[in-house]
């Protein structure tokens, strides 16, 4: 059968959205969405080492960062009760940089809800990004009337907003507890830099 | 007229991508509306999509990405929100209707430039308040100012929802379209 002969239209399949997309082949020589981590041919001195391979990271409302690197580790807090739970991973490039990924998802989800990836020159680097970041920006806004609401019913919202306030609270301090987990307790609590 | 929807609490909104196959050996003739400009024409072909429908969500993005025969490329950006259906129409379990808000489309002669497009682009633009979003009713004399408040945090809240959702949207789909050829 030709191949030609196949189908012209374009069908869709559902693909389900990884935070993190290891690719063993090269990356391609036509333009791709991704943005690449500079790599200077200099300072790659891990290019070739078991375990460094293109990997595709997903980033928050722009385009992703695609390095040549391998995971250091990754952490979450995925656990009975937690209205919503968070992942941390670290990569290491071949220009021994850190590509530092944080998702944010809820139980039963199929992707994450919210993810984003830092690029690093160095662990103290990680380490400011983390403690630098606000989990509650993953996070809904407390008080969501539907458009065509009346203006009165919206002081009902405020009762969902102190119930949804609760649920931020323990969600923030699962992340505290994660990055405890990973940088240790005191770093946890530093401010960032 | 009013539904308690959502009221109930927020949805963790997690839209779903869909990936176009590739290769997709033939073009297909592509018409896409535009708020205010006649429909952009063109012969060409879908790379990636997103569509940012979630429960309990009353406004979202639809995206997608484009390749022309001509090589450009092409980035559609729909808001949809939810309208009440008239009586009979197919319905939304919750009786609402899916419409679209705001409709953008553009043609770029180069894939950076599309994606410039897709990253910058303010979806808190395509919000209306009263229509789309929380009403604001400030015009409104018998309206107490705490009330006022309440509304503009409403509505504060819910661009801030939208803006988010949106860049969640970005993401998904441009990491889906990774380092696959386009």
């Amino acid at each position: 059968m030709p191949t030609s002969q196949r189908r012209s239209t374009v069908s869709e399949t559902e693909n389900h959205m990884a935070a993190t997309q290891p690719f063993g082949s090269g990356p391609v020589s036509s333009p791709t969405a991704c943005v690449y981590s500079a790599e200077s041919p200099g300072h790659d001195s891990l290019r070739g080492h078991p375990g460094f391979r293109w990997t595709v990271l997903r980033r928050h409302g722009k385009r992703p960062l695609a390095v040549l690197g391998r995971a250091l580790l990754a952490a979450n807090n995925r656990c009975a009760g937690l209205p919503y739970w968070s992942e941390i991973s670290i990569h290491e490039t071949s220009a021994r940089r850190f590509a530092a990924c944080v998702r944010h998802a809820a139980p039963g989800a199929d992707g994450p809800a919210w993810c984003d990836t830092w690029l690093c020159d160095s662990p103290e680097a990680v380490r400011t990004i983390l403690c630098g970041h606000d989990p509650l920006v993953a996070l809904p806004s407390g008080i969501m009337p539907h458009p065509l609401m009346p203006a009165g019913r919206v002081a009902l919202g405020a009762d969902v907003a102190s119930g949804h306030q609760g649920a931020a609270l323990r969600f923030q301090g699962a992340w505290a507890g994660l990055l405890a987990a990973i940088l240790g307790l005191s770093a946890a609590h530093r401010p960032p830099a | 007229m009013t539904s308690t929807v959502s009221l109930s609490a927020p949805a963790y909104a997690a839209g779903t991508v869909v990936a176009a196959d590739r290769p997709s050996p033939a073009w297909t003739l592509i018409k896409l509306r535009r708020d205010g400009l006649p429909p952009l024409r063109f012969s060409g072909r879908l790379i990636a999509r997103y569509r940012g429908i979630a429960p309990r969500v009353a406004l979202w993005h639809d995206l997608g990405l484009y390749r022309t025969a001509a090589a450009s490329f092409v980035v559609e950006i729909v808001a949809q929100h939810l309208v009440p259906s008239p009586d009979i129409a197919p319905l939304e379990p919750s009786g609402f209707q899916v419409r679209p808000a705001r409709c953008h489309a553009a043609l770029f002669e180069t894939l950076d430039g599309a994606l410039t497009r897709l990253e910058t682009h303010d979806a808190a633009c395509d919000v209306c308040p009263g229509i789309s979003a929380p009403a604001l009713s400030f015009n409104d004399p018998s309206i107490p100012p705490a009330l006022l408040v309440m509304q503009a945090t409403a509505l504060q809240g819910f661009c801030g929802d939208v803006v988010r959702r949106y860049k969640i949207g970005v993401g998904a789909m441009l990491a889906d379209i990774g380092l696959r050829d386009v």
